[in-house]
């Protein structure tokens, strides 16, 4: 049975914290779902980028790691360009009940500035950053503009925008959080049912 | 509890990529825990100094092989007893907390049937001067009515953050959302001096280590151990490592608690140079061609987790939990109290139980770790069940 306790008392003190630059949101009625959003680190590629994670808690959480998987597309030797999913120590074997969601992602914010293509969860951009270093920094700038940057409009806008266009509120909600904000794949999303 | 398995999109080897990262965890309240984010309950005290409570850190232990602190990742052994000193002084400094932790814990092992010990003040506590005082009529002003303390823990709650719009639960439940703070020198005025002895000088614990019966002792008491073992000057028992660490957290309230005495207490120790024991050996250095490891058990009599070697099961305990004892400690024999809340006796028939696991301790091995994963995915299914049925 997941600590629902600790879980209400980790989601606190991420509202508490705002600098952290960390945020999460609930999805559905359990806390074992939910999402998580970073900034991109300044400094690099991901800079003025806001990327949403996919986190779901396992039962025995926080003895078992959180799943998380990148749902913004990101250009990274650590980070599949396919599917999101993370290669990172402390989500696996090194994961410590004494870790939080919120230290995670903040040690996820903490790969995106410092990538290691030694140990890559995706080949292809590994091998760019190690051989074509300029490349893989164009790329992941441009990765960062096109999927990660957020419309100066608020989630709560983009709600109306889509329940004015006929949609449900729970839908165009539903359809934009797994999209990450983005809302041409959330427009697709909710024509295709 | 057991390993996760890697999902079938991850190309990337388990565990090279390393973030050195602290631990820490983000609560600075004085006695939380670190895994449930609570006030500690029935602390335990990890040979590296770091508390949990008893029930998270008996499910933070892997039950294979060797555990890791959550908060430090020093590897340990033994699964210590409750520090009951530090569970008395706790339920004296903030009695409402924790008597309200003391309920959840108990509805949590109801649901489960497995019980944590039962623990009753001991005699050196009934004895000593401030109890003799209060007997006889003399309050001192070190003891302070039960409500104060509970008045701090109440007085900044009500401040309800947006998020705490998620708790779903009963009023009360607020409280311990985070929304009160536990306030160190409210806790230090709740308790004095005698809450606080040192197993072996019976004077305030300076530098207070735990050992793996759950005593404390200052640092300097423990100093002059001969064997390359440290063991417990009064009980005996082996302590997990082979060098001991003070409890921060205890050195810190102890020394806001009561500076006068604690620098009296600093003084006296000044004149001995101040070094952590520290001997070359593993107590358990004893790495042999073959060992059988009990995956999942631990040793009632000095806490090993899991069971290497020998291992004998008491088939008179009819407790979910069941009462195990490695072969040292069942070679020593003697009345030995059970981690749970079993009702042991000395004269429990108890049975060897046969080898489920070879685990070679061979290094240089070429296929022992394949081996070994080979044998552990066998014994997985059935362990499984029987490691959920706490976990969960
Ligand atoms: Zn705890
Ligand atoms: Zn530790
Ligand atoms: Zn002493
Ligand atoms: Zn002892
Ligand atoms: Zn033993
Ligand atoms: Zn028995």
């Amino acid at each position: 049975m997941l600590d629902v306790s600790r879980v209400q008392k980790e989601l606190m003190e991420v509202e508490r914290d705002k600098l952290s630059g960390v945020s999460i949101q609930i999805l559905g009625s359990s806390l074992s779902h939910m999402q998580g959003t970073i900034e991109g680190p300044s400094g690099t590629p991901y800079e003025g980028g806001v990327f949403t994670i996919d986190i779901q808690l396992p039962s025995a959480y926080p003895f078992e790691p959180p799943k998380m998987q990148f749902i913004t597309r990101v250009w990274h030797p650590n980070i599949s360009s396919q599917n999101g999913a993370i290669c990172l120590d402390i989500l696996k074997d090194q994961w410590s009940p004494a870790l939080t969601l919120k230290t995670a992602l903040l040690s996820l914010q903490a790969l995106l500035s410092t990538p290691e293509p030694g140990d890559p969860q995706d080949a292809v951009v590994a091998e760019q950053y190690l051989k074509h270093y300029s490349t893989y920094v164009s790329t992941a700038r441009y990765w960062t503009e096109t999927f990660a940057k957020r419309s100066s409009i608020g989630l709560q806008e983009k709600v109306m925008k889509f329940v004015e266009m006929g949609f449900s509120e729970d839908a165009a909600l539903g359809a934009l959080q797994s999209t990450g904000g983005d809302e041409n794949a959330a427009l697709e999303k909710l024509c295709s049912g | 509890m057991g390993e996760s398995s890697p999902s079938s999109t991850h190309s990337c080897e388990d565990s090279t990529i390393s973030t050195s990262q602290e631990l820490s965890s983000e609560e600075t309240e004085p006695f939380n825990c670190s895994i449930c984010l609570e006030l500690v309950y029935k602390p335990i005290v990890q040979a590296c100094g770091h508390i949990f409570c008893f029930w998270c850190a008996y499910q933070a232990m892997n039950v294979r092989k060797e555990s890791h602190c959550p908060v430090c990742r020093r590897p340990y052994k033994y699964f210590p007893r409750v520090c009951e000193l530090l569970h008395f002084a706790l339920s004296k400094a903030v009695p409402e907390e924790y008597e309200r932790r003391g309920r959840e814990v108990q509805r949590t092992e109801e649901q489960k049937q497995v019980f944590s010990p039962r623990l009753v003040e001991s005699p050196r506590q009934v004895w000593s001067p401030r109890s003799f005082d209060e007997a006889a009529g003399f309050s001192s002003l070190q003891s302070t009515p039960r409500g104060v303390a509970a008045l701090t823990v109440n007085s900044s709650a009500g401040k309800i953050t947006p998020a705490s719009v998620l708790c779903s639960q009963s009023e009360d439940r607020f409280e311990d959302m985070g929304c009160a703070r536990r306030d160190a020198a409210f806790m230090q005025k709740a308790v004095s001096v005698d809450d606080f002895r040192c197993s072996n000088c019976n004077d305030l614990l300076h530098r207070p280590v735990v050992l793996n019966c759950g005593e404390v002792f200052c640092e300097p008491c423990l100093k002059d151990t001969p064997s390359k073992v440290i063991y417990c000057p009064s009980c005996k028992a082996p302590h997990s490592g082979n060098s001991t660490f003070i409890c921060l957290e205890l050195n810190q309230f102890l020394e806001g608690a009561f500076p006068m005495e604690y620098s009296r207490r600093k003084g006296q120790h000044l004149a001995e140079t101040i070094q952590p024991a520290y001997c070359e050996n593993e107590p358990l250095g004893d790495l042999k061609a073959e060992k059988v490891l009990h995956v999942g058990v631990g040793c009632d009599g000095c806490g090993m987790y899991p069971i290497e070697g020998f291992r004998y099961r008491c088939v008179e305990c009819t407790e979910k939990i069941g009462f195990d004892l490695c072969g040292d400690c069942y070679r020593r024999g003697g009345n030995v109290m059970g981690r749970f809340n079993q009702e042991h006796r000395p004269n429990h028939h108890m049975e060897q139980i046969q080898q489920r696991v070879h685990r070679p301790l061979d290094f240089n091995m070429h296929n022992s770790s394949i081996q070994r994963r080979r044998q552990q995915q066998q014994t997985a299914n059935d362990l499984d069940d029987y490691i959920n049925s706490f976990v969960e």
